[in-house]
């Protein structure tokens, strides 16, 4: 199974690279597309409704994310309510409701539904088409802040056991056993994460380019760079005639960049916006 | 012989190891509640960017109102916990 993903600046085209970029690994194998923008736009390019739908031979996904957090929260409440006391469920309801609300969530839900796709398998490609670049870092370092405090977490609870263990002997304990499963299952992701492809779309404006800057510096990879709209005319208003400056002698630039490394990338991004 | 064997054994057990078998005990208790504190920081009003998981932990936790208002008011726990962490980044 192998990840892709894309990303860049809001409104240069991640979205339609990411269905053509679907559409040519579908012809080599199985291949699921995400959604993991808020604003998701995967529905509105296929012309098709719905959280999941098939076209052309991909299996497409752009999940709600409001609705995908009530309903996990839902379920997580239910189990826990089901074992405490009448006090205690007073005392954390207002947690759940807070939880079930709170717009932060959302990336967390939308790194479950990655995650949960990737490794179910079922598929040869995945393509994720990601939120705009604030989004999309958020999403890269998650996982890994994640796994370490599910590390931590399993790390004290086995000191704990140790601990148990010698007065008591040893027993199973339902919370190692889980936070081993989600180590092991979030370790799994990251790997895939890691071998994963990065596709970068741009575009020649100034704005595209000092955010793909900043990005890539901060990632400091890259497998694809696309720069996207270099062909069609370029409407600026007035106000922006000075970008236009930098902008115009792009249109004759080569449209992508041959094996990028993300720091020629930069220099190049550097020089011309000098 | 036989009395001065049930003294001697129970002498040995009140002086020695139920002190250290109760000393173990409490220790756990405290890592215990260092689990507790650290999967749901934000009970004792510090961020925790995946208290939206700390949800799902929630059904493994053996939490009685007592050790809820020990996570919620003892800044003590707070202090206790920096104290022996190690993996804080």
């Amino acid at each position: 199974m192998r990840l892709f993903f894309v990303a860049g600046k809001g409104g240069v085209g991640k979205t339609t690279v990411a269905a053509t970029l679907a559409y040519l690994l579908s012809r080599k194998g199985k291949t699921a597309l995400i959604s993991t923008d808020l604003a998701h736009s995967l529905g509105d390019f296929f012309a098709m409704q719905g959280e999941e739908f098939q076209v052309a031979g991909i299996r497409v996904l752009q999940p709600d994310a409001p609705s995908r957090l009530r309903e996990r929260v839902k379920n997580w409440e239910r189990e826990f309510f089901s074992n405490i006391s009448p006090t205690l469920r007073e005392d954390f309801s207002p947690f759940f409701r807070f939880a079930e609300k709170d717009p932060s969530n959302y990336d967390l839900i939308m790194l479950e539904e990655v995650k949960g796709l990737a490794l179910k398998g079922g598929q040869e490609h995945l393509v994720v088409d990601s939120g705009p670049t604030g989004q999309f870092l958020k999403f890269l370092f998650l996982g890994d802040k994640l796994l370490e405090w599910y590390r931590l977490l399993r790390r004290w609870r086995r000191k704990y056991l140790k601990l148990r263990e010698m007065t008591k002997g040893k027993t199973q304990d339902a919370m190692e056993e889980f936070l081993e499963k989600r180590v092991q299952e979030t370790e799994a992701f990251r790997r895939l994460m890691q071998g994963a492809f990065l596709v970068w779309v741009t575009e020649p404006t100034a704005l595209s380019l000092r955010e793909t800057l900043r990005a890539l510096t901060q990632i400091r990879r890259v497998d694809f760079l696309v720069v996207n709209k270099v062909k069609g005319e370029i409407a600026l208003p007035e106000s922006l005639a000075k970008l236009r400056r930098i902008e115009l002698p792009l249109l004759d630039e080569e449209p992508t960049f041959a094996s990028p490394s993300w720091e020629k990338i930069a220099e190049r991004i550097r020089e011309i916006l000098r | 012989m036989g009395k001065l064997k049930d003294w001697l054994s129970g002498f040995f057990r009140g002086a020695f190891s139920d002190t250290l078998f109760a000393d173990l005990e409490r220790e756990a208790k405290e890592v215990e509640e260092i689990v507790l504190v650290l999967a749901l920081l934000q009970f004792s009003g510090l961020e925790n960017p995946f208290s939206f998981y700390a949800l799902e932990l929630l059904p493994f936790m053996e939490i009685t109102p007592y050790s809820l208002r020990r996570l919620i008011s003892k800044e003590e726990r707070l202090g206790y916990l920096f104290s022996r962490f190690e993996g804080w980044a």
